[in-house]
């Protein structure tokens, strides 16, 4: 199965090795083995600078390096697991980032924090309260997100967010989502993840790049 | 941004590279971030030892001045000679800097350990933070200041507590032993101790940097074994050149400058 070939998208971003991914464009990706994931976001963040085999040669492979390079490093990526660090508190964690830049920039971004988990109805307190251990699989994800919007990237990966949910939290990643588009309606996103494959209309407005299954 | 393996991999190169590489990047210690690092790090290293000494050192102070004055029926100067010797320049740093291993030493490796397992590593560095500057910048400054200050307290407590338990223990007064005490004790034997402390705590930060955040895969106790047991052996190797260094002799003798 390789849709790839004939999805018009990635015609347009293997064109754009020339020019670039149109500004806005959201892409969903099919990685079912966890490496691959893995080192598809250490390629998309520059920690890597080769591809997994399974995309190095593919149109699809040309469409993420073309995705990287005009992203700049301007990339986030919203953690499957919030990617927290044990050792810091909830709040923390999520100001780090823009913390480790300068602490000013950190005191706005806090408030902004705070305004982001107040458009998607959550409580701001939970993650000021709690260590990262005691919050729920929905609620680090939750953190990891806000924790990557708040850097305002070019390009915002979701790591398998809508992954091992009940339906009631997936509504509210879509929520998420929705909000980032409406702020950042220029930026790109690419998800990641088994999504794409098993429940295609959660992510409607993805145009998929492909299906990478485990084994091929 | 090197990975912090990469360094494991050159052997005891690696190690040298690493301390080049976070004396270069010192000023990263200007960020707020790696401040709050440092600041945990000195409060793991530090606090956990300090805890553990005041008994031990006071004992051991009590214990050199008792053994010199009823077994060897030194005098009071000599006993305190002796202590200066002992304490201040050979055995203070040297169970300052085993304690450090043992009590905050093996909780480092594993909490490093741990960090690493879990990908906090590359989490960092996807967040464009580059973990020499995050972790090893603070926690080499940490462990050798921690080792320092660790130093002194034993010292202090080992000299002070021995000569105190020693006048209300035995034939001699405070005063006789206090005098002695700064009768001897000269500068050098301070800047000796500052240096000797300061190297330690290098060489176990180095160890605990490379081995727990750079180590192959392995598991957490692994790790913790591994890096006490080189942690001990940076130790002695260094105090072994130091006493080369500035003697001209070590290894009991054994290595004499030419």
């Amino acid at each position: 199965m390789n849709p790839a070939s004939t999805s018009p998208v990635v015609a347009r971003a293997t064109d754009s090795a020339r020019g670039t991914i149109p500004l806005g464009t959201s892409l969903s990706l099919v990685a079912a083995r966890r490496p691959d994931r893995d080192a598809l976001l250490h390629f998309l963040t520059g920690l890597e600078d080769e591809l997994p085999p399974c995309w190095a040669q593919s149109p699809v492979g040309a469409t993420l390096r073309a995705l990287r390079e005009v992203s700049g490093a301007q990339v986030a990526v919203a953690a499957e697991d919030g990617a927290m660090l044990q050792w810091l508190d909830t709040w923390n964690n999520i100001v780090l980032p823009l913390y480790y830049d300068s602490p000013a920039i950190a005191a706005a971004a806090e408030h902004r924090a705070e305004a982001i988990l107040l458009a998607l109805g959550e409580n701001a307190e939970i993650f000021r309260s709690r260590p990262v251990a005691a919050l729920s699989l929905y609620q680090q994800r939750l953190a990891g997100f806000v924790k990557a919007m708040l850097v305002e990237p070019q390009l915002l990966v979701l790591d398998a967010l809508y992954e091992r949910l009940g339906a009631a939290e997936q509504r509210q990643v879509t929520a998420w989502i929705t909000l980032f588009r409406r702020r950042y309606p220029l930026r790109r996103m690419l998800y990641v993840g088994l999504t794409v494959l098993r429940d295609p209309e959660l992510l409607p407005d993805f145009a998929p790049l492909d299906v990478v299954e485990a084994g091929t | 941004m090197a990975a912090i393996p990469a360094y494991r991999n050159d052997g005891p190169w690696g190690y040298v590279a690493l301390l080049r590489d976070a004396a270069l990047n010192l000023s990263a210690l200007g960020r707020p971030a790696v401040r709050d690092m440092f600041a945990r790090q000195i409060q793991i290293t530090g606090e956990a030892t300090l805890s553990a000494l005041v008994i031990r050192a006071a004992g051991l102070g009590t214990l050199i001045i008792a053994y010199m004055i009823h077994i060897l029926s030194a005098d009071a100067a000599y006993a305190v000679r002796i202590l200066i010797w002992a304490v201040l320049r050979e055995i203070g740093p040297l169970f300052a800097a085993m304690l450090l291993i043992m009590r905050s030493g093996t909780m480092l490796a594993a909490e490093f350990a741990e960090m690493r397992a879990r990908g906090e590593l590359d989490r960092l560095r996807m967040m464009g933070i580059d973990p020499l500057h995050y972790l090893v910048v603070p926690t080499l400054a940490a462990v050798t200041v921690s080792s320092i200050v660790v130093t002194f307290y034993f010292q202090l407590l080992a000299v002070g507590g021995g000569i105190l338990i020693s006048s209300l223990l035995m034939d001699v007064t405070l005063h006789e032993l206090a005098e002695h005490f700064f009768a001897l004790a000269t500068l050098s034997d301070i800047l000796y101790t500052l240096i000797k402390s300061a190297g330690f705590g290098i060489g176990i930060g180095l160890v605990l940097c490379v081995q727990g955040l750079g180590g192959r895969s392995a598991s957490v106790a692994q790790i913790v074994s591994r890096s006490v047991m080189q942690s001990i052996f940076a130790v002695l190797l260094f105090n072994a050149a130091f006493a080369y260094l500035v003697f001209g002799v070590a290894l009991f003798g054994i290595v004499k400058a030419p």
